[in-house]
Formats: structure tokens, C-alpha cells, sequence
């Protein structure tokens, strides 16, 4: 129980940590209205662009299936769910 | 009405309906051309496909009437010639209204102001006087060598993709081993970063679209990893 807690949280910290790295990156490769700066990168097209921009929501979401597995292991030891 | 036909006759719409292209077929409009040889200008210019940021410089211009292939100079036609030189966005940065002549040729001269930011350039030169006329349009990349960009990973940077690959393997292994979906998410996450590196900076020598396509299968494993590691309490 407290193990699976502790490494729900630790999941979560290093996710929400990380967060700020991924969405760094991504507006680095490019700018915000979807076009490429071709001034940073040249791998990256426009088409990989729109791949690369929904990394970030795909890493979040990653972070709140953990968070609400956490709770949901959490209530179901509690015997509420 | 016999039933064999009732049965088939649900196919007489399907083939109604193939029909009606046949009948709205227009035949062909049968137009003869004569065939009068090329008219006009041929423009043809030297253009580098790489240019250095900041760079001033000049670009001759050379006109050749497309008919006979004889060289047109400024001394003996009417025609002038115009530029336009365009952002990387494609917006207008530099318009040349008139070029100037010399000797047998155009020229076109920019200062070191103009190309100010790396990207891709496009640009129109249009020739003409008042019964004929041409046009070149062309692109070059302004690069802050003025060369060839080239993306590599050093050997260094290649290493860590390296480790950080059988990390994320071996955080996996051990995730199944000892039945950790904590140990899977962080394995996923790991992947996440490898994949999201790769599409940035590319992958060793590796061609850009499988570098692409790696990259992005590595995002789309670790999503997987870490969203399905994570709803094993569901």
C-alpha cells in the first residue's frame, strides 16, 4: 500500500518535472503558430511538427493515468471503490 | 414475372447508374493549334543555393531570346528587369524595380541589411518590354556559414542515446520481473525523451525521415508504456 504509493508519487514528480523539458524542446523545434523555424532544426517538417506538438499532452496524460491510478489503488485498499 | 428476374432486377439501378456516365460524356473539343515555335526571354542567373547571413552582394542577370538563343544586352533592347525578394514567411523584402545594366548583362545588388535571418528565401526576376517578357523564380537557404546545414549527433551525444535506450529496456525488464508498473512509467518516460531528442536533433547519419519515424515510434512506445503502466489499477 505505502509502497505503491510512494512510487505513484515518485512517477509523478519526475513526470511533472520533465514536463517543462518536453514542452521546452518542442517550442524550441518550432513556433507556436505550427510553422517550423528552420533557423533551429532541420529535421523537422511541418507534418512532424504536428506529431512532435501533441508529445506534450500524450506526456501528460501519461502522468494523470498515474495520478488517478494512484487515487483509485488508494480508495480500492480503503474498500470505497 | 418470373422470379429469377425479381432477384435481379435490385442490379438494374447499380447498372443504370454506370450508365449515366456514358451518357453525360461531352465528346471532345477538337481544337487544331498550330504549333509557331517558343517566344520570349530566358532568364538565366547563377544563383547559389546557400548564402551567408549578412552577406552583400550582387547577381548578374543574363538574357537570351528563347527563339534563336541569341544573347539580348541592355544595349541593344528596351527590356528591363525587376526583382522581388521574399521572407522565408513570404512576405515581400526587398523589391528592385529597375536593375541595372552592365556591360552585355543585368545586375541586381543587395546590401548586407537584406538577408538578415536563416531560412529560406524565394525570389521572382521578371524581364520584359512592351511585347515580351520572362521570368525566373528560384529559392536559396541563408545559413550562418553560408554553407550546407548538416545535422549530426556527435559520438558523445550518440553514447547517451545508447544508454539511455538500454536503460529504458532494462527499467522495463526489471518492471516485468518484478511486476512494477512504477519502474514501466519511468522506462516509458525515458523513451518519451529518447523519441523527442531524435525527431529534434536527428539520429547519427541516419536519413531524416527514419530518423523521423524512429522518433516518433519511440514516443508512441513510451506513451504506451507509461499511459498502460499506469492503468494496471483500473
Amino acid at each position: 500500500m505505502l509502497g505503491n504509493m510512494l512510487g505513484g508519487f515518485i512517477v509523478i514528480l519526475v513526470g511533472v518535472n520533465l514536463i517543462p523539458t518536453i514542452a521546452d524542446q518542442i517550442s524550441t523545434a518550432g513556433t507556436n503558430d505550427g510553422t517550423v523555424d528552420q533557423a533551429n532544426l532541420s529535421t523537422v517538417n511541418s507534418t512532424a511538427f504536428t506529431i512532435l506538438d501533441l508529445t506534450t499532452i500524450f506526456f501528460a496524460l501519461g502522468i494523470m493515468a498515474a495520478g488517478v491510478s494512484l487515487a483509485i489503488g488508494g480508495l480500492r485498499n480503503a474498500g470505497l471503490v | 414475372m418470373p422470379v429469377w428476374f425479381k432477384r435481379k432486377i435490385i442490379y438494374f439501378p447499380l447498372l443504370f447508374l454506370f450508365l449515366i456516365s456514358f451518357v453525360l460524356a461531352v465528346p471532345p473539343v477538337r481544337e487544331t493549334t498550330t504549333f509557331t515555335g517558343d517566344t520570349g526571354i530566358s532568364i538565366q542567373a547563377p544563383t547559389m543555393p546557400y548564402m551567408r547571413i549578412g552577406a552583400a552582394g550582387e547577381l548578374a542577370i543574363h538574357l537570351f531570346n528563347v527563339t534563336n538563343g541569341k544573347l539580348l544586352t541592355p544595349n541593344n533592347t528596351d527590356i528591363e528587369c525587376s526583382a522581388a525578394l521574399m521572407w522565408p514567411n513570404g512576405s515581400n523584402l526587398l523589391i528592385i524595380k529597375q536593375a541595372t545594366h552592365h556591360d552585355d548583362h543585368y545586375k541586381l545588388y543587395f546590401s548586407e541589411n537584406n538577408i538578415t535571418r536563416e531560412g529560406f528565401y524565394g525570389f521572382t526576376i521578371h524581364c520584359n518590354n512592351s511585347h515580351t517578357g520572362g521570368y525566373l523564380t528560384d529559392y536559396f537557404r541563408a545559413t550562418t556559414t553560408g554553407e550546407e546545414v548538416t545535422t549530426t549527433v556527435d559520438s558523445e551525444d550518440e553514447l547517451l542515446l545508447y544508454f539511455v535506450f538500454a536503460l529504458s529496456i532494462l527499467l522495463l525488464a526489471f518492471a516485468f520481473w518484478k511486476q512494477d508498473q512504477h519502474l514501466a512509467a519511468i522506462s516509458g518516460m525515458l523513451m518519451f525523451m529518447l523519441g523527442l531528442y531524435i525527431i529534434i536533433n536527428g539520429f547519427s547519419a541516419v536519413s531524416t525521415t527514419l530518423s523521423l519515424t524512429l522518433g516518433i515510434v519511440f514516443i508512441c512506445i513510451g506513451a504506451y508504456i507509461f499511459i498502460r503502466s499506469s492503468m494496471e489499477n483500473f
